[in-house]
């Protein structure tokens, strides 16, 4: 398996948390997001999160309303998620 | 360093969890509840119930709440899972085939409404109609009664939970008074607080874990959220103590604050919901919502590894230099050091310890076999902390709580593993082996397998009385047992049932039992075993002998009970003449055994007409007393005595009756190796003195002087000192009936009172400690220098020995670990039924009276021997 670099993502994370490559995506198609697609379904889908936990299992995404939706991995495909309000 | 990356191990264990979990969506959940709603659901302890709820914002039902309520009790085995009888819950009409509603009323969580009940004619009120309504929103002082039990059953043995929240308080004369808990309530609206429901208001309020709503309110009959109800449990769950209290835990951190300093120099912040472990410009955040635990630690390789625990059982390494993510191991970490990652298998319950080192190697895997605990100490590989891992031996139990199912756990509680799918009852350990029997098919006959569980053999056809226990043991050259003896190979004995026609006769099948290359061999040593009796040598000079007499009532109708003895070998007939009644229980002054013989039946006098106490060659004694347990030897009268020994053990001597008779005693005329061996062995003896009647001791048993004492309980010695509780009633003080430990100084005579109010006591041979209970504790006295303590309240155990010592109360499902100062710690099995263990002190290898304390089962270890059930 491709060994994982998290320093630059570490640095990204600590130096911008907010990164402009992240658009916002909206509440209706995050719903809409089958648990158990793959990460790069995902990001294929909403494209890139805004934010990601450093072992990569949590990604942040920006909602279109200024919410904020997570999405838990297990073994590389979304287990759980949550609309925050 | 070599990296390694394990995530296939990874992928397949999430893989595994992500198969066996049911449905989910994407859930709306209020900002504030994020993080305890996403850590709950890490920790797996969302239940189906919630499986199509899509906003956690809407009221959570009855049902719900006793769902999500039996998960973390689920989780932290603080209830039995499978406690699902239908008796509990068959006149319930609206709970179906829920797991979980069945589990809580099982588990008497939950009572329900009564619908319908009918009283017989005993007075006994049984319900016959009663409903949970599970779809209902569960109101907020349902939701707090429902907490408060959960609170319960995590928390109960914290003392101080019991004092404020008791329901019921004594007055000055001792009366008990129920607590007004709702006079305590400040709501406003706490009249509207139903009765049922005051204490759990009171105790959740006063806990902070349910607050009032708006202006002083509680609204008692307002709902909660999903997401309430989740804080709220994840609260709960979060007081019993698993793995380790999450870094940061109530810490608002508005802005940054530092949680704790490595000793390498790097600190570990908070930062609003993220922990940051720095040092030198370099940050790694870790969010709250994946990690629970942060560990750093300097390795001996020179690199700086950081141990996260995320809440899905897993940790990640990284380097905490570059923040590269290096391994993630598949177990829980609950510390770090320079050399090792110590991990165990689960955060909670009963669990195996274990090692990775900073490689990714597992040193130890967080499971371990009793050939692995041989490598460890072979190989002088480095064991994790004693507290949690130490190999020290086994304890093989019948689990009431799982069908009595053999189980085996070691003595830290750890690496619990079912061996045996039967329901054992008498289980026993003896050279290697388990020896148990077993109910259902094949009701009653003799099973035995490897202590893993593998090679089961059964060995009786029939009802089996159970393999003989040590005294019973003799070797195949016929030298008597020895515990130094571990060359030599021993004969087991077993006795097998024969049946007929419903009818169990006296006639058995006595088999010796050897293995040959691990096999069981058993040889049928006689068809007409009735009773059996000790081995008679006592030193190797002689040889071993099983005495057993032939059967009375026998399947061909005729009745014998002659006297027999086997080597293992052959079976030679002792005396075809005489019938035998049965053993005598001493020996004489040169060793030999006794036993009682009867004659014929005169049905005219209803009487034998004879009933004498002979030796095994029917040397007849004369004048024999079997009450007074005298006889009279070449003209001089002595009486046996039994001597306490400071282990605990009695060894016998004998005295003669008329003190101008000892020295003729001691000039030889009487001599033999039993006497000698018991004078010379201490000064000191402690005899009950069945002439005059009462308990004597001396300083020189070879013609000194003797002193009556009087302890109602049966003494312990160490050293020169008896102790011993007496019972002041006995002599007639009616104000008490407690009982008051004295320790009588052999050599000066003084008797010193060393504390009362104890109604048992016990004793820890080898370490000269005495525990004894008392009405309200049990107290720990030093014999070394007399100072008493007290030790853990109501603790209802007995302790031989140390370093390992059980508590359990009775009823119990834990079994607990005590520590040398008899606090409670470590919990090792959270699903055992268990009335009393006793630890015996290394080296004994003997099997304890099976009677002494009403215990049913009993296991024994190689050094060690617990009582159990």
């Amino acid at each position: 398996m491709k060994r994982k670099i998290f320093a630059a993502l570490l640095i990204a994370a600590l130096a911008a948390p907010a990164a402009a490559y992240a658009a916002p995506v909206s509440e209706g198609e995050f719903a809409a997001l089958p648990l158990g697609t793959s990460k790069s379904d995902v990001h294929a889908s909403l494209g890139n999160p805004e934010t990601a936990s450093v072992n990569g299992v949590k990604e942040v995404y920006r909602l279109t309303d200024g919410g904020k939706a997570v999405l838990i991995y297990s073994g590389g495909h979304t287990y759980f998620g949550f609309i925050v309000h | 360093m070599k990296k390694k990356i394990i995530s296939l191990i990874l992928c397949a264990a999430m893989l595994a969890s992500v198969s066996s979990a049911f449905a989910r969506e994407i859930v709306h959940v209020s900002d504030w509840a994020y993080n305890d709603v996403s850590v709950f659901t890490s920790e797996d302890l969302i239940t189906e119930g919630l499986a199509d709820v899509s906003d956690y914002r809407q009221n959570i039902t009855r049902g719900q709440f006793i769902e999500l309520m039996c998960s973390v009790l689920i989780k932290t085995i603080q209830i039995n899972k499978n406690y699902v009888h239908p008796a509990w819950y068959n006149y319930f009409e609206d709970i179906g085939d829920n797991y979980y509603y069945q589990l809580a009323i099982g588990n008497h969580l939950v009572n329900g409404e009564t619908l319908e009940s009918e009283t017989n004619e005993y007075g006994v009120t049984t319900v016959t109609r009663a409903r949970l309504r599970p779809d209902e929103p569960i109101t907020r002082q349902d939701a707090a009664v429902l907490a408060l039990e959960t609170l319960g059953r995590l928390d109960f043995t914290r003392e101080e939970n019991y004092t404020v929240y008791s329901t019921t308080e004594f007055d000055a004369d001792g009366q008990g008074l129920e607590i007004p808990y709702k006079s305590k309530l400040t709501y406003d609206d706490a009249d509207s607080v139903a009765d049922y429901a005051a204490r759990a208001v009171y105790a959740l309020s006063d806990l902070g874990l349910m607050q009032g709503m708006g202006k002083n309110n509680f609204e008692p009959l307002g709902n909660i959220t999903v997401e309430q109800a989740i804080s709220l449990l994840y609260r709960i769950y979060r007081i019993y103590p698993h793995a380790a209290y999450p870094d940061g835990t109530g810490i608002t951190a508005d802005t940054e604050k530092t949680i704790k300093t490595y000793e390498n120099g790097y600190t570990e912040t908070k930062l609003g919901e993220t922990l940051y472990l720095k040092k030198d410009g370099v940050s790694i955040p870790f969010d709250t919502d994946i990690y629970s635990n942060i560990y750093c630690s300097t390795a001996s390789d020179g690199n700086v590894y950081a141990a996260a625990q995320t809440y899905s059982d897993t940790t990640d390494i990284f380097n905490a230099v570059t923040g590269e993510l290096l391994i993630t191991i598949p177990v829980y970490t609950y510390k770090t050091d320079a050399d090792y990652i110590y991990v165990k298998a689960a955060k909670s319950g009963a669990t195996a310890f274990g090692l990775y080192d900073y490689s990714g190697k597992e040193v130890i895997p967080a499971k371990y076999s009793l050939s692995e605990i041989d490598y460890m100490i072979k190989n002088g590989l480095k064991e994790p902390e004693y507290s949690h891992r130490a190999p020290d031996g086994w304890i093989y139990y019948a689990d009431w709580s799982d069908g009595g199912h053999m189980y085996k756990v070691d003595s830290n509680g750890e690496n619990k593993q079912k061996i045996s799918d039967e329901d054992c009852y008498d289980i026993s350990y003896y050279n290697g082996r388990l020896y148990y029997h077993i109910r259902g098919k094949d009701e009653g006959c003799l099973f035995t397998m490897l202590p893993d569980g593998s090679d089961v053999t059964k060995l009786s056809d029939g009802y089996c009385y159970g393999i003989l226990g040590v005294d019973f043991l003799i070797y195949e050259d016929g030298s008597p047992l020895s515990a130094d003896d571990t060359q030599n190979k021993p004969y087991m004995f077993f006795l097998d049932s024969i049946e007929k026609d419903g009818v169990t006769y006296s006639q058995r099948l006595l088999y010796r039992l050897t293995y040959e290359n691990g096999k069981a061999e058993k040889k049928l040593v006689t068809d007409d075993c009735g009773s059996l009796y000790r081995v008679a040598a006592k030193d190797k000079s002689e040889k071993s002998w099983l005495y057993f007499t032939s059967a009375k009532t026998r399947v061909d109708d005729t009745s014998e009970s002659y006297l027999y003895r086997t080597d293992g070998d052959v079976v030679e007939c002792v005396n075809d003449k005489v019938k035998i009644k049965y053993f005598s229980p001493i020996t004489t002054t040169d060793g030999r055994e006794l036993f009682h013989i009867e004659g014929p039946y005169n049905d005219e006098t209803e009487s034998y007409e004879y009933d004498y106490v002979a030796d095994l060659d029917l040397n007849y004694i004369e004048e024999y007393d079997d009450e007074k347990w005298e006889y009279t030897v070449d003209g001089i009268k002595v009486k046996h005595v039994s001597t306490l020994n400071e282990d605990g053990s009695q060894s016998f001597s004998y005295v003669p009756i008329d003190p101008s008779d000892n020295a003729e005693f001691q000039k030889g005329k009487i001599s033999g190796a039993s006497k000698d061996d018991a004078l010379s062995d201490d000064k000191y003896s402690v005899y009950y003195d069945s002439q005059n009647g009462g308990m004597f001791y001396t300083s020189d048993p070879e013609g000194g002087e003797r002193h009556e004492f009087s302890l109602s309980y049966v003494p312990r010695r160490f050293g020169n000192k008896l102790y011993g509780i007496d019972h002041p009633y006995l002599s007639g003080d009616t104000s008490r009936s407690d009982g008051i430990i004295y320790s009588i100084d052999m050599d000066t005579g003084e008797t010193k009172e060393i504390c009362d109010g104890v109604y048992s006591i016990s004793y820890a041979t080898d370490s000269a400690i005495v525990y004894a209970d008392t009405d309200l504790n049990q107290c720990r006295l030093d014999i070394n220098t007399n100072t008493v303590s007290e030790v853990y309240p109501n603790s209802n155990k007995n302790r031989y020995g140390k370093p390992i010592e059980f508590w359990a109360p009775n009823g119990a499902k834990n079994l607990t670990k005590l520590d040398e100062d008899g606090n409670m710690s470590d919990i090792l099995t959270d699903d055992v039924y268990v009335r009393y263990m006793i630890y015996v002190p290394n080296g004994s290898n003997t099997e304890v009276d099976i009677n002494r304390y009403g215990a049913k089962y009993i296991a024994v270890s190689d050094d060690r021997a617990y009582r159990v059930g």
